[in-house]
């Protein structure tokens, strides 16, 4: 996987190379670029080693990287770094909250359809996380604004919070409807993996020794089956994550949430390339992660799996 | 249902099965079925996927057949009749700068079913080309490309699709490159599970024995073999496509406006003016984009359970 990320950012940078505009312009703040002589932007692209060739230029680049240094924003003229650290939490907290819904609707949803296998519930299961699945997150998103910000009045249509009203309170229902969007998504996928990783379970010859003992089935499906179904489920949670970030930056630019998907669309209208491209390794960084978290998991909720 | 044809009529793992001895308890006119006859029987069963592709019929009639026989102009603009709401001459009102909302919704299909069946034709070309290599070979090539399938199956391909747009500027072409390159793995690991499983069996053994070489097995034997599940997987990425297709163009990333696509349909509902009084504007392509998807995926999973039962 460390692998896999090496080749991921020699990617990236090319993908950087290839960009159209003067790369000087990435690196330097806006202002100073706009103001500069030729003679000076000369003098910059040989101390940014621009004129060395593309090896040496990635190796320079990487280093920055791991540095923190990601250039400067063409558009704001800030740095690209410090813009990147106040968009993360938000983006997080969403992705966290929503995946905490998905998974608290998903479990229970899955495991009642795959017990009444082929019956009412099972059926109605089925039909409401394909129609999440199926339905576009802006369009419902777009639909929960019109139902509780415009019909009912119950909750702010975008934003982070109040600027005039800083309390938690205030936080949360600014929180309700990101969440609420993004969760249910998740949850519609999560509810088919759910459900036929239990069913999987369920035909299992140590369920049927529990229920001929006489143990409820209740009972049954929370000491047992839960227990082993879930080993997969975790793992495919964790390989969730990077499409949960791919449904964020479509829920953040509806309800204006001010996280790194919004700032990546922004970056994109803009031609904003340097911020487009630490966008881009976050991804990279957090695919990478996921990776990782998945095959730990895996060791912790299966001790037949032992790590090397 | 035309598709119903494709997908268990050249259904190759029956044609390998050895002839085992039917059980007592079948009848005789249930054992003279066409695996064919015995998979539309079961797709026939589950009424949602026959709803599916009703609906999907429908779909396909009004966005590529319906404006032979109407006149329809999506790039019209007429100014003095902006944001008009459904009435006679505009049956799904007007948008912003005086458009015929139908006659948009009716292109924007074409747009978007074109680009979802486009980038899925992609996908699955690349999965099954690279699948039926994975798994006839075997080896060091085998090892190399599903790791690459993992990578690719890692990225969320809305994400990837973002930064490319950013740094070559959005295009359709750039879309369905791309939405077809990270949606190839899950073909590719499916059609190389059927031809793993099929590399072994008599026919295939028999036709290596008259000398049949690796690209006439995958070509002749292995890709037939798994042309059902293909389908399947074919059906749930269109879905898949046109969903992303939808939500990027909605981004501002996708289909560029003039062009009309349901996706940038919506990009102009982000006011609140918009969604609070001109439903118009937005309900239409929303709804469409979700019961298409939707008709889709019931059909995908019909498909699914047709061709394979045990998996339901």
């Amino acid at each position: 996987m460390l692998i896999a990320f090496l080749l991921i950012t020699v990617i990236i940078f090319w993908l950087v190379h290839l960009a159209p505009g003067d790369p000087v312009s990435r690196l330097i703040p806006i202002d100073e670029y706009n103001s500069g002589t030729p003679a000076f932007l000369k003098m910059k692209r040989h101390e940014l080693g621009l004129d060395q060739p593309l090896i040496v230029q990635y190796f320079r680049w990487f280093g920055d990287a791991l540095h923190g240094n990601l250039g400067y924003s063409v558009a704001s003229g800030r740095p690209v770094s410090s813009m990147l650290a106040e968009r993360i939490s938000p983006t997080l907290e969403l992705m966290g909250l929503s995946l905490l819904l998905g998974v608290l609707i998903a479990l229970p949803l899955g495991m009642l359809a795959a017990v009444r296998k082929n019956g009412i519930t099972d059926y109605l299961a089925t039909v409401v996380s394909l129609v999440t699945i199926s339905t576009p997150t802006f369009f419902f998103g777009i639909i929960a604004i019109y139902v509780f910000s415009l019909k009912l009045h119950l909750l702010p249509s975008s934003g982070m919070s109040n600027p005039t009203d800083g309390s938690t309170s205030d936080l949360l229902r600014h929180l309700v409807m990101p969440v609420m969007v993004l969760g249910l998504a998740t949850a519609g996928q999560l509810t088919r993996y759910v459900r036929s990783s239990v069913l999987s379970e369920l035909s299992s010859e140590y369920v049927r020794t529990a229920l001929a003992k006489g143990i409820p089935m209740w009972k049954v499906m929370l000491k047992h089956v839960l227990r082993n179904a879930l080993i997969p489920i975790i793992t495919i949670i964790a390989i969730f994550l990077p499409g949960l970030l791919g449904g964020a930056v479509v829920v953040e630019q509806i309800f204006a949430w001010p996280g790194m998907g919004q700032l990546a669309v922004t970056a994109v209208t803009r031609q904003d390339n340097a911020v487009i491209i630490a966008f881009a390794l976050m991804v990279a960084i957090l695919v990478m992660l996921s990776n990782l978290l998945a095959d730990l998991l895996y060791a912790v909720v299966d001790p037949r799996v032992v790590l090397k | 249902m035309s598709l119903g044809t494709d997908v268990v009529g050249p259904s190759g793992p029956l044609l390998g099965e050895p002839a085992a001895p039917p059980p007592d308890s079948v009848s005789p006119v249930l054992r003279r079925r066409s695996p064919f006859m015995l998979g539309l029987r079961r797709y026939l069963h589950n009424w949602l996927a026959v709803a599916g592709a009703i609906v999907l019929l429908a779909f396909l009639v009004t966005v590529f057949i319906l404006p032979l026989f109407m006149h329809l102009d999506p790039y019209a603009v007429d100014l003095t009749h902006s944001r008009q709401p459904p009435g006679p001459g505009h049956l799904l009102g007007t948008d912003g700068t005086g458009r015929d909302v139908f006659a948009r919704l009716v292109y924007g299909g074409r747009v978007s079913m074109g680009v979802g069946l486009a980038a899925a034709g992609v996908a699955i070309l690349l999965g099954s080309l690279l699948g039926a290599i994975a798994g006839a070979f075997g080896g060091w090539l085998d090892t190399v490309i599903m790791r690459a399938a993992d990578i690719f199956l890692s990225f969320p391909s809305t994400v990837v699709v973002i930064v490319l747009a950013g740094v070559f500027g959005p295009s359709v072409l750039m879309l369905i490159v791309a939405l077809g390159v990270f949606e190839w793995p899950k073909s590719g690991r499916v059609v190389r599970s059927v031809v793993v499983a099929m590399r072994e069996r008599e026919f295939v053994q028999a036709a290596r024995a008259v000398g049949a070489g690796r690209g006439w097995l995958i070509s002749r034997h292995l890709l037939p073999a798994a042309l059902s599940q293909i389908v399947v997987i074919f059906t749930l990425t269109v879905a898949n496509c046109i969903l992303q297709e939808a939500a990027l163009s909605f981004l501002g990333l996708g289909v560029q406006p003039p062009t009309p696509s349901w996706g940038n349909m919506l990009t102009d509902a982000q006011s609140i003016t918009v969604i609070n009084s001109m439903p118009w504007l937005w309900v239409p392509p929303g709804v469409a984009v979700a019961l298409m998807v939707l008709c889709v995926n019931f059909v995908g999973d019909g498909l699914r359970d047709a061709v394979d039962p045990r998996q339901r």
